[in-house]
């Protein structure tokens, strides 16, 4: 560091500390230790996604009417020229067409909302099958549940804002599942749409909703996150040096954060090329809403998919009694379901604490295979929900594979019950495959590559002891070990496929051919990667 | 290797015991134990390139920058290529950023690995007791255990608070009284014309056998009347299957249902002459035309509404009636 720039640097420093005494606090920051893994950076990529929403977010607001207003389009796309439409499907054209560098504004916008989502997804399954949800971070997870929900509903307001023919579709089908609701139904959708649907309020107030209402609490709540996050500290994985009270890893100063700014700039270039590159919602093709109209085959964004499926898949049911209707053909899929997996998802920390009686805190992740029940039930709810989701594509996928739509209905509605389940037992079975290869690792050593032939002309590969430094494994004993004794087929397919799935989550591979005396050198220095 | 010297300021090995422990990063090893990025990188040669692939990458995102500039101006943005072109000097520009960062990080910075201790995730007992004690002597001061009136009266305050909530929510929409009255008046009068989208009445021969037409009632096209959007369908004589009290309800094999699907409300217009099914692209339901739209398949549970249709003087078609029933989707107060 030259002179210069240390005197102006601890010259502002001083400046603020003081006015905030904030060296100490500032060095801590500094030093803080974050650790190095993959699975952690997903986190970031919807902090990212959200902070490239707000940016181009604000852009599309100086141009965005949100009024019901109706118009006789007269902009430079010539296919809708003199087509009566509504100012908020107006100007999205005018963004589009008229606007230099607004059409890449808007992909760019949607395709960060598509990543939003989907990080905040994938981030979740991480956090769920490592175990980082337990104490003392239920916090953190309620938090993060809340940040889905109120993700999907952001995506759901913005989708619906340009008022063109496909979100429309979206909004009356909403429309139709919130007056679906017993006795309250009715009146809170008209008091929403201010009337019957379309009503004229309803896009201004999604707009209220949208750039305001639900950004506010995002932005509340991911503080929160990443407050709790930097006040309790990362977990991490298990690993030489690791554990319960530590954490190893980089400091936030210099090293992590060149990398995380670093990646958020290559988040960032990925949607660019995205909104530039490849078209996303192209409202001019849809036309504007008209509640005489559809358009077969259309998708909505993939992340309301799995509503979508829930309603198609559901049965012709309705109550109708005493004067009135409930009609569970909506009120099920569209209403009690979701509220049943987003319940469960936020209640899943505190269900697996009492279920298995631990109060103990926890800062070391769980390899998911060493939690099969865990992980099975993971997967379990993943089926289901990709169940519904695929439903969502039912007419896509009948006409892809050729087969009767009425067909596709059916096989999902028995999907839906058959295939959790059933995969909650294979991936019971991979978890246990996977623990007793561990366990084998540990009894006999691992492979070493190095190939002696025996007097007797046999060739027998050399195993080398495990090492402590190579424990990154956790040593585990497999969950049954009796069951594992008797097993012989079906055993080593299970494991020779669970090795496979195994290298995923693995936090750390030594690479084990390395000839003995190297990796002695590596025994002692923490630092490989 | 100079993790000791600069940016950290104090020692970091040395100062586990002397400031809060858990708080300071300390490498976890010797910085000497073993180079980090491999024997090819470290050497002044080495240095020097990575340095220069580093600034490469700064270089190059400005003048993607500069070009996205150019771009901007100089293409006239009814060009194809022009989104694509500024996405791509984006990109360019963002991931040279990003990239030398990240190399900057790996090629530049000491790979150093930092052990930081925990701090316990609750508080000593006697904390816990101390703030209690605070809480349990503030509230004493508040008497609000021993002052009922005090402790009731604040609470109706609060309660009552929250009546105000109520006519503003409330006038957010119509009145909430008139809403099942709304959903359940039909859109169609007795004698208003069958009419086209572009406003003209329909006659008998306007339709061929197996055909299709969306009808709005006396050329009301408005998106706001969403639930008035009908279809005309002409079956050949003996087709239909009329419900019993509603023979007189086709006109010339002619019939009309309500194009609202009955699940969510979706227009069901995806009409099929041979089979006579009526599709809802939306969820699927189908709806069997010639036995008064029942629902065959899919999540709908009722019919589509039937609208009884009649001639007027002119020869053109007209609602014989208003419909029966409240059209689309059901809600609580449908009977
Ligand atoms: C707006 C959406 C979200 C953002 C921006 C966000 C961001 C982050 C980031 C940057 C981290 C640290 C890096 C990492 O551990 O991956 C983190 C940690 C965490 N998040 Fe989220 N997250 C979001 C949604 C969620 C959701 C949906 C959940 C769970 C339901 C969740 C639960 C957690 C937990 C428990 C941690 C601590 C993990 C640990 O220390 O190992 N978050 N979040
Ligand atoms: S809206 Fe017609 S099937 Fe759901």
């Amino acid at each position: 560091m030259t002179t210069m720039t240390g005197k102006a640097i601890g010259g502002g420093a001083r400046y603020v500390d003081e006015r905030l005494t904030s060296a100490n606090f500032i060095r801590r920051s500094m030093n803080k230790v974050f650790p190095d893994h993959w699975s952690f950076m997903i986190g970031e990529i919807a902090l990212y996604s959200f902070i490239i929403l707000l940016l181009t977010g604000v852009y599309l607001m100086l141009f965005f009417d949100a009024t019901a207003r109706e118009v006789i389009y007269n902009g430079s796309y010539m296919p809708l020229k003199g087509v009566p439409m509504s100012e908020a499907y107006s100007s999205t054209l005018h963004i589009s067409f008229d606007v230099r560098g607004g059409l890449i504004m808007r992909q760019i916008h949607h395709w960060a909302a598509l990543l939003f989502v989907s990080s905040i997804v994938v981030h979740m399954m991480r956090v769920f099958f490592t175990g980082a949800f337990r104490k003392p971070r239920e916090i953190n997870w309620l938090i993060g549940v809340g940040l889905m929900v109120l993700g999907l509903l952001e995506g759901f307001a913005g989708y619906s804002l340009p008022d063109d023919l496909l979100s429309g579709t979206g909004l009356r089908i909403a429309y139709s599942v919130g007056q679906s609701v017993p006795v309250v139904g009715t009146w809170s959708t008209f008091l929403l749409f201010g009337g019957n649907f379309p009503g004229e309020s309803i896009i201004g107030r999604l707009y209220v909703v949208h750039i305001l209402l639900v950004p506010g609490i995002l932005l509340a709540l991911i503080t929160a996150h990443m407050m709790i996050l930097w006040y309790q500290k990362h977990t991490q994985f298990r690993g030489p040096g690791r554990t319960e009270e530590n954490v190893v890893g980089s400091r936030m100063y210099p090293s992590y954060a060149a990398k995380g700014g670093g990646f958020f700039f290559l988040v960032f270039g990925v949607v660019a090329a995205l909104g530039g590159l490849a078209q996303i919602n192209p409202v001019w093709m849809y036309g504007p809403f008209n509640p005489s109209q559809v358009s077969a085959g259309a998708q909505p964004d993939w992340y309301i998919g799995f509503l979508e499926g829930s309603l198609r898949l559901s049965p012709g049911w309705e109550i109708r009694a005493f004067g009135h209707t409930i009609p569970l053909n909506i009120l099920i899929p569209g209403v009690v379901l979701p509220g049943i997996m987003f319940g469960l998802l936020a209640l899943y920390p505190f269900l697996e604490a009492a279920f298995t009686k631990d109060k103990a805190q926890h800062h070391l992740l769980d390899r998911p295979r060493d939690k099969p029940v865990r992980t099975s039930l993971g997967v379990m709810s993943l089926t289901f929900y990709f169940v519904l989701w695929i439903m969502g594509a039912n007419d896509i996928a009948a006409h892809l594979f050729r087969i009767s739509l009425n067909l596709t209905t059916y096989m999902g509605q028995v999907a839906l019950f058959l295939l959790p389940p059933l995969m909650y037992a294979i991936t019971y079975r991979i978890c246990i495959g996977l623990q007793r290869s561990d366990h084998e690792v540990l009894v006999h050593g691992v492979e070493t590559g190095t190939i002696h032939r025996l007097p007797s002309g046999e060739y027998i590969e050399v195993h080398a002891p495990v090492q402590e430094s190579q424990l990154v494994l956790s040593p585990v004993e497999p969950d049954h070990p009796e069951r594992i004794e008797g097993e012989r087929g079906p055993r080593a397919l299970v494991s020779a496929a669970g090795r496979a799935v195994g290298s995923f989550f693995v936090a750390k591979k030594k690479d084990t051919s390395v000839p003995a005396d190297q990796r002695e050198r590596d025994d002692d220095t923490l630092t490989k990667r | 290797m100079s993790t000791h010297d600069s940016a950290g300021g104090e020692s970091l090995t040395g100062n586990t015991s002397a400031s809060a422990p858990g708080d300071t990063g300390r490498p976890a090893n010797p910085p000497s134990a073993k180079s980090p990025t491999g024997p090819e990188d470290v050497g002044p040669r080495a240095d020097k390139r990575s340095e220069r692939l580093v600034a490469t990458c700064f270089g190059v995102s400005s003048l993607a920058a500069i070009a996205f500039l150019v771009v901007f101006w100089a293409l006239p943005k009814t060009d194809v290529a022009y989104t694509p072109l500024l996405g791509v000097c984006l990109a360019v520009s963002l991931f040279g950023v990003g990239v030398g960062a990240i190399l900057w990080a790996k090629k530049i910075m000491p790979d150093e690995e930092a052990v930081q201790e925990r701090h316990p995730m609750y508080s000593t007992p006697e904390d816990a007791a101390k703030t209690a004690a605070v809480f349990a002597e503030g509230t004493e001061k508040t008497g609000v255990a021993r002052r009922r009136l005090l402790r009731y009266s604040f609470l109706g305050a609060m309660g009552t608070l929250a009546l105000p909530i109520v006519p503003i929510i409330s006038d957010l929409g119509v009145h909430p009284r008139g809403n099942a009255r709304q959903l359940k008046t039909s859109p169609w009068k007795k004698g208003d014309r069958l009419t086209t989208e572009e406003g003209a009445p329909v006659r008998i021969g306007d339709l061929e056998y197996g055909g299709i037409l969306t009808v709005f009632p006396n050329g009301n096209t408005s998106p706001s009347n969403s639930l008035a959007p009908t279809v005309l369908i002409r079956l050949r004589a003996g087709e239909n299957q009329p419900r019993p009290g509603r023979e007189t309800w086709e006109v010339d094999g002619h019939v009309a249902y309500s194009a609202i699907c009955t699940h969510a409300g979706c227009p069901a217009k995806l009409y099929e002459q041979q089979t006579h099914h009526m599709l809802c692209p939306c969820h699927q339901s189908t709806f069997l035309v010639t036995e008064h739209c029942r629902p065959i398949f899919g999540p709908a549970a009722r019919p589509l509404p039937q609208l009884p249709l009649a001639l007027d003087n002119e020869g053109f078609f007209v609602a014989g009636a208003a419909y029966q029933e409240p059209l689309g989707p059901s809600f609580w107060e449908r009977s």
